[in-house]
């Protein structure tokens, strides 16, 4: 086995010229070998390599054991989804049909398709997601999961979707919760839950190679691996993925990703779920705006490296349908690597002034000698462990319960970004209970209750009690009312962002956290309509809702400190040159609207998805604090301007003949403002086409695809220097056993 | 009153001392190095002799034997017929040896065996007694040797191919478009498979796989063409290692799956049916009843099982949006088709 590390006749060593990994083929796996050294998975996966055992196929006869042998719960409760007209909150599910119609590359391309989601483009390779508006680049009102593990970033807050280490291919479908649901997965899971259920590698045995290019420069190559032994399945994927970014930006990006699922059976009843992964990549940043003319030099040309990780571990045990417990630790690591220097004061009094102001004249323009600022604005480290125990049974026939607890622990630590370097913690431990009473035959009652308690903080309960009728078989109507929390992340609380003199005095401010900001609130009202039309594979799901928000968290722009602000009160805050921003809890805010999200299978060839949102908002927070002798010492924002009016969505794909498919996808967003970096945008539309041709070649299933999108558009998305114009695609797979 | 009162006391009394028997008779076996276990029990002269050969320890065989005597000695008491009973009781290990000598000593009149090993083992010991081959699928049957006995007879563990077509045409009223997947055991299915699909209006779909490595490209090219998949059992293509796959793929492309057994059923198939060692073992008494009490000692040739259980999985069929029929009126509808 260890033979394969000397790279000997076994592993054919390739260096790729586009790309800076290199790659053994191990048994048909392609492995980076930057990852093999040091690897375990690797090892495991050799040292389970020898194909399936040849004893299987020499079973040969049927036997009463074939009838009698025990088998293990598969679909189990927590792998069956629930149908719509049973859940307790709206519900979008995407499953794999439609991920593979969309011809999309990222999960945020996917969620475009819920109602009342927006997607944003901040660069080339980031991408913001959020439910009703009210986002920057962290959009930090929505929890995501993966196969149970948060991915939430405890440090910014949100998502780092760019370097997200799973992969599209891999996931079975998407859950998204469109509504609070703290009372199951604790804070964030604020306005939306996002749960990706990636598949079991027992579907997906055997190799799939995938290549796309296409606009933009971009390269997209992906390989995976998965294996079925007797009591054991796992896959491996990879991914390399290099892009110029959008027309006219600064934004090249490359991503490299590694991802292992193993899924090992102890018994019929006892499974051992471990998953983990690594991601890395390169990021070009900069950002104009925010300094007079084209440049900003504290966000100068750069680049950003960011690394991901995590491992997980699970077991459980499946007594029956009924019972169930599990048992999860998980360990999630982020790394943002932005540690960079800004132009020597003499470059930017030049390109101030627009003429050449020597180094030796800075001394006497602004006191210091010429010289580079220390900055790293995105510059941060995380890392979460997590451990969960849940049981969920049936009580009785009308009875069902899961309930569970855990214990959490997630860290940020950045010298640009912390005083000192200090390291960050913040503890958490919850318990959590929900129940499903089936009244009578029509009405079932939800209700359940999330107690979280962090360190320094009162305890927290989300509370949640939903009424399902089912009106008849087809059709349910639900009423439903739930709480919900957002914590500060640890950068709104503990900022203190600045830039900095070689010997790290401080020269500006730039973000100031709140020291121990209120958790943001939500209680929301929604009144649901699910409805089937069988004959047509036609659901209907509709959403009147009314979400009241407390203690919004936003950054306003502070003047400088002789404002009574907390932060401003510890002895070493420097200078505030620019103003600063500042987070606090800053308004309350209230949303409403109504959702429409239509899925329908008319055949078995044909795919219909539509989603419509139309939200308002009203309420104001706190934008400015001014200058002293301001008429108006603090500047109020309307959090309307913030919220799309109209979101809308429609998927339509077909299987034609000959192993042709198609899809065509139209999107419509109305203007609104993106928070933070974004900016206010003008509405778009978007339309996106996919045609692929299917064929079988010697038992291997080769696809290729062409993808256009963005068709005859040219829009702004997230900031006004954004443009985003036509992109075509072309994709190449192929899968054999 | 009184009288069945007795006979109940009387059933009970025998059934304790038969179960202390079997009891001693296990540990006494257990105490024998020798992969064989003999254990003995009284039986009286004027009685036939029956010996059931199992396949080994697994409590089912046990289960079985147990409902057959219970069930024979019912009758026994109620009707003060001949009364019948297996007296010995012969264990095949897994390094199976001749049985014969054992078999010859015990000379009994008729060989129930239980199982494929020992049905292979009495098949093989070239014994002439006749034989009743019972809890064994219909293809291991007809796999043994069948050179020298001059009567046998079997009970199968299969269900009937009708039964299961009925099954899927009663719970499943808009499901026409059967899958099924053969592997080397099931194969030999095809074409009564295709003409009962046929006179039932389904639409089928077959493909054959000859070792597991073609289960998974097969299933998902057969799940792309169905709406409800008949896992005929087979295990090269219906093992534990397969189970997950074929499960969870079915229930990701909204197929219900027909199970054949209670395990199927509980890691996720739809339906199956079932019959019970209960169920098996008093079959097995009717058919002894019926062999001994008849002048010619007829014995059916080949038989499925009488009485089942349909069996549900309620949590899949919701979440795939199916409403089944009630349980009972189900099984009315099957078992109707049978008459």
């Amino acid at each position: 086995m260890l033979k394969f590390f000397h790279r000997s006749d076994n592993a054919i060593l390739i260096r790729r010229l586009y790309t800076p990994i290199s790659i053994a083929v191990i048994n048909g796996v392609i492995i980076p070998v930057n990852y093999l050294r040091t690897s375990l998975l690797t090892l495991l996966l050799l040292s389970l390599s020898p194909v399936a055992s040849a004893q299987d196929d020499l079973w040969g006869a049927l036997s009463e054991e074939d009838f009698l042998a025990d088998m293990p719960v598969v679909l189990s409760a927590t792998r069956l989804a629930q149908p719509l007209t049973d859940v307790p909150v709206a519900m979008t599910i995407i499953d794999r049909d439609t991920i593979d119609a969309l011809g999309a590359t990222t999960i945020p391309d996917v969620l475009r398709l819920v109602p009342g989601f927006q997607v944003g483009r901040v660069t080339g390779s980031k991408l913001t997601v959020t439910y009703h508006g009210i986002s920057d680049e962290y959009a930090r009102n929505m929890q995501v999961l993966i196969d149970g593990r948060s991915v939430y970033d405890a440090g910014f807050g949100g998502v780092n979707w760019a370097s997200f280490p799973v992969l599209l291919e891999d996931i079975q479908r998407i859950e998204v919760i469109r509504g609070p649901n703290s009372v199951t997965f604790g804070a964030n899971a604020f306005s939306a839950t996002i749960n990706i259920i990636t598949t079991h590698p027992a579907e997906q045995s055997g190799t799939l190679l995938k290549m796309m290019g296409g606009s933009l420069s971009k390269r997209r190559y992906l390989v995976r691996h998965a294996m079925t032994t007797q009591n054991f399945e796992f896959r491996l994927s990879a991914m390399q993925e290099q892009s110029d970014g959008l027309e006219n930006h600064q934004d090249d990006f490359s991503t490299q990703m590694v991802n292992f699922r193993g899924d090992y059976h102890l018994n019929a009843t006892s499974d051992l779920l471990f998953e983990a992964g690594f991601s890395a990549g390169e990021r070009d940043d900069k950002f104009e705006a925010l300094f007079s003319g084209d440049f900003n030099p504290y966000q100068p040309d750069r680049t950003i490296n960011d690394r991901q990780s995590f491992q997980q571990i699970r077991f459980s045990r499946t007594e029956s349908a009924e019972s169930e417990w599990s048992l999860q630790l998980y360990h999630n690591y982020q790394e943002i690597d932005d540690d960079y220097e800004t132009m020597l004061f003499s470059e930017y009094l030049s390109r101030m002034t627009g003429g050449t102001v020597p180094p030796a004249a800075v001394p006497a323009i602004l006191g210091w000698s010429d010289q580079r600022l220390k900055m790293g604005y995105h510059d941060l480290n995380s890392e979460r462990y997590d451990l969960e125990l849940q049981h969920s049974l049936r009580l009785a026939d009308e009875w069902r319960l899961v309930w569970g607890a855990g214990a959490r622990r997630d860290s940020a630590w950045s010298l640009a970004r912390f005083e000192d370097d200090r390291k960050v913690i913040r503890s958490q431990v919850r318990a959590f209970g929900n129940a499903e009473w089936y009244a009578t035959e029509q009405l079932v009652l939800n209700f359940g209750l999330m107690a979280e308690s962090y360190e320094d903080y009162q305890p927290y309960y989300s509370p949640r009690i939903a009424f399902n009728f089912h009106v008849d078989n087809l059709q349910t109507l639900r009423l439903s009312y739930s709480k919900a929390i957002r914590m500060p992340t640890l950068v709104e609380n503990n900022s203190m962002l600045r830039a900095r003199f070689q010997d790290e005095s401080t020269f500006d401010v730039v973000y100031l956290g709140g020291g121990r900001l209120k958790p943001e609130e939500i209680a929301s009202v929604e009144l649901g309509y699910v409805g089937n039309v069988p004959t047509l594979g036609l659901t209907l799901d509709a959403k009147l809702y009314r979400d009241e928000i407390r203690d919004f968290i936003g950054q306003p722009r502070l003047h400088d400190c002789s404002e009574p602000v907390e932060m401003c009160a510890q002895p070493d805050v420097g200078p505030i040159l620019r103003g600063a921003w500042y987070y606090s809890n800053a308004g309350d805010a209230t949303i409403s609207g109504y959702e429409l999200g239509i899925s329908a299978n008319p055949s078995d060839k044909t795919l219909v998805r539509f989603s419509y949102a139309f939200a308002k908002a009203s309420g104001r927070f706190i934008r400015a604090i001014n200058e002293p002798g301001d008429p108006n010492p603090i500047g109020y924002t309307d959090f309307s301007p913030l919220i799309p009016r109209n979101t809308m969505s429609l998927l339509l794909a077909h299987r034609f003949l000959h192993g042709i498919d198609g899809s065509l996808a139209y999107y419509r967003l109305d203007g609104f403002e993106w928070f933070g970096d974004g900016e206010e945008v003008p509405g778009y539309d978007k339309v996106d086409v996919k045609l692929s041709y299917s064929r079988e070649y010697f038992g291997a299933e080769g696809k290729l695809s062409l993808m256009l999108k963005n068709i005859g558009a040219h829009y702004t998305d997230f900031r006004d220097t954004n443009e985003v114009g036509p992109e075509s695609y072309i994709e190449f797979e192929v899968f054999f056993d | 009153m009184v009288s069945s009162l007795q006979k109940e006391m009387l059933i009970n009394a025998t059934l304790e001392t038969l179960g202390r028997l079997a009891m001693v008779s296990f540990l006494l076996g257990c105490s024998v190095i020798s992969s064989l276990v003999v254990s003995n029990m009284a039986v009286a002269s004027e009685r036939p002799k029956i010996i059931a050969v199992t396949s080994g320890t697994t409590p089912v065989y046990d289960e079985v034997l147990d409902h057959l005597n219970k069930k024979l000695l019912a009758s026994c008491v109620e009707s003060a017929s001949l009364c019948l009973s297996v007296s010995q009781v012969v264990r095949v290990s897994d390094k199976s040896e001749d049985i014969a000598p054992l078999i010859v000593k015990a000379a009994p009149d008729l060989i129930i065996t239980l199982g494929t090993r020992a049905a292979k083992s009495v098949a093989d010991s070239v014994i002439k007694t006749p034989t009743l081959y019972a809890l064994l699928p219909e293809s291991a049957f007809n796999d043994l040797p069948k050179c020298c006995q001059v009567k046998i007879g079997a009970l199968f563990l299969d269900q009937p191919l009708e039964r299961q077509i009925r099954l899927i045409d009663s719970a499943l009223p808009g499901h026409k478009r059967l899958g099924v997947l053969y592997g080397p055991s099931s194969k030999y299915e095809q074409n009564r498979v295709a003409q009962l699909a046929k006179q039932a209006g389904f639409q089928l779909e077959s493909v054959v796989v000859e070792n597991r490595a073609g289960v998974g490209v097969a299933l998902k090219r057969l799940l792309q063409r169905i709406d409800v998949l008949l896992a005929l059992p087979d295990p090269v293509v219906y093992s534990k290692q397969t189970v997950f796959n074929v499960l969870l793929s079915s229930y990701h492309n909204g197929v219900p799956v027909i199970g054949f057994s209670k395990g199927y059923v509980k890691a996720g198939a739809l339906l199956a049916l079932h019959s019970t060692p209960m169920q098996i073992g008093e079959q097995l008494a009717d058919v002894l009843g019926e062999y001994f009490a008849s002048e010619q000692r007829y014995l059916p040739s080949q038989q499925y099982p009488a009485n089942f259980s349909v069996l549900m999985n309620g949590s899949v069929a919701r979440s795939l949006k199916i409403t089944l029929p009630d349980k009972e009126k189900l099984h009315k509808s099957v078992a109707g088709a049978q008459l």
